[in-house]
């Protein structure tokens, strides 16, 4: 299958992708109810996009396009409210959060689908692993060429969308000292990582993907777990290092972040990319996975030293016309707030954990913070 | 001396008869995919027929306390698994649990009566008819790590149909007695009181328990023999002062889900202490199962036990898409909750203690059923989880 054609799309358009925990009532533990919620969902005009995932405990919802953080926050909240409302009538809730604390791994279920179940066969222990829970944002991009450059000055911003989203502190029963350990569950892919360093959409075709193609290990730009990925039939580059938050209000105040970071990049205020962005960029995304907003990144191009907490506000600083032009300056206030003074969510989840000594009562505390 | 050797003889043959009954458990349940009750049942069912059971009042008293005590586990389990907030949210739920009792009820009497007993005893079998087994039905779900709506619903449904199911126990033998005795005190006595004592007993437990743990910040093992240890002091409470212990466990298990503070999964099925019991439990309460006498009886089993089915998988079919699933999933909570309840033999048991007159003949009536369905109920209800898909796939069992 050869690659498919980039439609450009409007600039700067917004999409959000949220994969859903569906937890148990009474022990808080996944529970496999995506086809009953499925069913429930079909029964009404559901307000967006839902779907099945790898394992039958978790649910992908999707939002239309949207140009502004106003619409698009609406539809996540109508989104979450049609959900929450059909889960009530299924005795099970639903969170955010990158991982479940403690679900044990080798009791999952994969969704009885054929791309799961193949996916399954291919990857093994590998597929149940992934029972995470992430958020994808996709930005609209004008010609294939902007996508491959924004894509590639983004890079050095990844640690920042980490730290921000980070809500998987625990995993599999204990604290993993990690803020985003779900993250480590996407590295043993072996088509994780990012994308091939090249800034022409042409050369990217003939050079890499039809030679990659031709091995026989893709037949998509599916099969790339990359953090950030062109997706040429929406004409979008795809954001994927989010742990999805523990409310909708963040989702779309990280998504709008990212709109303004893109719109920041288009309008050259950023240096183009090089290859040698690339040096940092694992020791980066290392440290906002382990540390969070108090992770220590490198620069890339002058090597100093930053604390995560101090480049985002600093990046916030300088976004400000572009939050003014795009309607998001309360959201990325909120943000600003956020670094300036707070914890992201791995820290609250800490906090209650430290708090009541139970895994149960994180669980709870993220199915209340999901519905508030 | 003589007579202690019999003793003796009998009380060794119990380990011997639950080791055999847990291997044939393993080879039913991995090998055969049927469920380890099953099995533990044709041991309990084998041994009782050559009198295994002990006959004098000592051990017998013994080893009730030690059923109950077990079956207070499986209800306590079962209640933690009880969201009452669901049955309001979702009322459908509970009006398909009432509507599924009493059109079980309405059914199993009709047959009965069709089929020549007498309308007290007809009346006795159909209200311990109403009742799932709680034993089975959570056993059979934590063997199979069942997930998924058939699961939520049977169990939810399990707990309300054995509410009933005593409540209409309970009116039986009230009636009987106003009859017996024309007390209309004495039998109001039983019908309410004894109710409301059992819930009391599992409240005076239940209720300073989750203060006790908080305090402990107890670790989940803790947690699960703390649990362990309520439920067997509920038991000597409700014991001694003659009320329902099954009924108190299940509160107790309510309450403590209401304070959030709940088995683990890993701790499911109280892990191996609940393993050992549910093998005793089973063989035990087979083992007081008797045989038909005559094709008469087996034919009654046979009518009976379809009749119940049916009624149940009706009931729940016909709310299922009102109650938020589909027919097809409604149906199949019908099938899961066809295991007969275990608990209605003890309570026929405790019954005849309490002087209940019509129980020997409601117990010859249903003896049938009983064995059926105690081989039948349970792999209905795996059928029902499977047949959902709400099972751990084969290839990871």
């Amino acid at each position: 299958m050869p690659l498919e054609t980039f439609h450009p799309s409007a600039a700067l358009s917004l999409g959000v992708e949220l994969e859903l925990q569906l937890v148990g009532e009474h022990d808080r533990d996944l529970a496999s109810a995506a086809d009953d919620l499925l069913e429930l969902a079909q029964r009404r005009e559901f307000p967006g996009d839902i779907k099945p995932e790898m394992t039958d405990s978790m649910i992908e919802v999707a939002t239309g396009i949207h140009t502004a953080y106003a619409p698009l926050h609406a539809q996540l909240v109508r989104m979450r409210d049609a959900l929450v409302a059909d889960a009530t009538r299924l005795n099970v809730s639903l969170c955010g959060g990158g991982t479940h604390p403690f679900q044990q791994w080798n009791e999952r279920r994969i969704f009885s689908a054929p791309r799961f179940q193949q996916l399954s066969g291919l990857y093994g222990y590998l597929a149940k692993q992934f029972t995470i829970f992430g958020q994808h944002v996709h930005v609209g991009m004008p010609d294939p060429d902007s996508a491959l450059r924004v894509l590639h000055a983004l890079g050095r911003y990844v640690p920042h969308f980490i730290a921000l989203s980070a809500s998987s502190p625990f995993s599999q029963g204990s604290d993993t000292q990690f803020d985003s350990a779900r993250l480590n569950s996407v590295f043993a892919f072996p088509l994780s990582g990012r994308a091939p360093f090249v800034l022409d959409w042409s050369r990217f075709e003939r050079d890499y993907f039809v030679r990659m193609e031709d091995t026989g290990i893709v037949r998509s730009m599916k099969d790339f777990y990359w953090d950030i990925r062109p997706k040429p039939e929406y004409g979008t580059i795809e954001l994927r290092v989010c742990d999805t938050p523990l409310t909708v209000d963040r989702a779309a105040q990280i998504a709008v972040y990212l709109q303004a970071l893109c719109r920041l990049i288009l309008a050259g205020e950023d240096p183009e990319p090089i290859e040698d962005d690339y040096l940092v960029y694992t020791y980066n995304r290392f440290q906002a996975c382990r540390f969070g907003l108090e992770g220590l990144i490198v620069h890339p191009r002058s090597h100093a030293t930053h604390l995560l907490r101090d480049d985002i506000r600093d990046t916030l600083d300088r976004l400000a016309p572009h939050a003014d032009a795009l309607d998001c300056v309360d959201a990325l206030a909120t943000l600003r707030e956020l670094v300036c003074r707070g914890g992201n969510d791995a820290a609250q989840l800490r906090e209650v954990h430290g708090r009541t000594g139970t895994l149960l009562a994180v669980v709870d505390h993220a199915v209340g913070a999901f519905a508030r | 001396m003589l007579f202690e050797a019999g003793r003796m003889f009998s009380l060794v043959g119990w380990p011997a008869v639950l080791l055999a009954a847990w291997l044939a458990g393993e080879i039913a349940h991995r090998g055969l995919r049927v469920p380890r009750v099953c099995a533990y049942s044709l041991a309990g069912i084998v041994y009782g027929h050559w009198g295994g059971l002990p006959h004098d009042g000592d051990t017998r008293a013994a080893f009730t306390f030690l059923a109950n005590f077990s079956l207070g586990l499986f209800l306590f389990e079962l209640g933690h698994r009880i969201n009452l907030r669901w049955l309001v949210t979702n009322p459908w739920i509970t009006l398909s649990g009432i509507a599924e009792s009493l059109l079980t009820f309405v059914v199993v009497r009709a047959i009965a009566v069709a089929m020549g007993q007498p309308a007290d005893i007809a009346m006795v079998i159909a209200a311990l008819s109403v009742a799932s087994s709680p034993a089975a039905l959570v056993r059979v779900v934590n063997d199979l790590r069942g997930s998924g709506q058939v699961t939520e619903r049977a169990l939810h449904l399990c707990a309300i149909n054995c509410l009933i199911s005593v409540l209409l126990m309970k009116g039986a033998i009230g009636y009987w007695q106003l009859l017996a005795s024309g007390s209309l005190v004495s039998a109001m006595w039983n019908s309410a009181a004894i109710l409301a004592v059992s819930v009391g007993c599992g409240m005076l437990v239940g209720v300073p328990l989750p203060w006790l743990l908080r305090q402990l910040r107890a670790d989940e093992r803790g947690v699960t023999i703390v649990f362990a240890l309520a439920v067997m002091l509920v038991t000597v409470l409700t014991q001694g002062v003659n009320v329902s212990p099954l009924l108190a466990a299940l509160t107790l298990g309510v309450l403590m889900r209401r304070n959030r503070l709940v088995l683990t999964p890993a701790q499911r099925n109280f892990g191996v202490l609940g393993d050992l019991l549910t093998v005793f439990l089973f063989v035990y309460v087979a083992g007081m199962a008797v045989w038909p006498t005559s094709a008469v009886g087996l034919a009654l089993a046979v009518l009976l036990s379809l009749g119940r089915v049916a009624a149940k998988m009706t009931a729940t079919a016909v709310f299922a898409h009102v109650s938020g699933t589909s027919t097809r999933k409604g149906a199949l909570t019908g099938l899961a909750l066809a295991p007969l309840s275990t608990f209605a033999l003890l309570l026929l048991e405790y019954s005849r203690a309490a002087g209940f007159g019509l129980a020997d003949g409601a117990l010859a009536a249903i003896a049938g059923m009983v064995i059926v369905m105690e081989f039948l109920g349970p792999v209905f209800a795996q059928w029902a989880l499977v047949l959902a898909g709400e099972t751990q796939r084969t290839e990871d069992a």
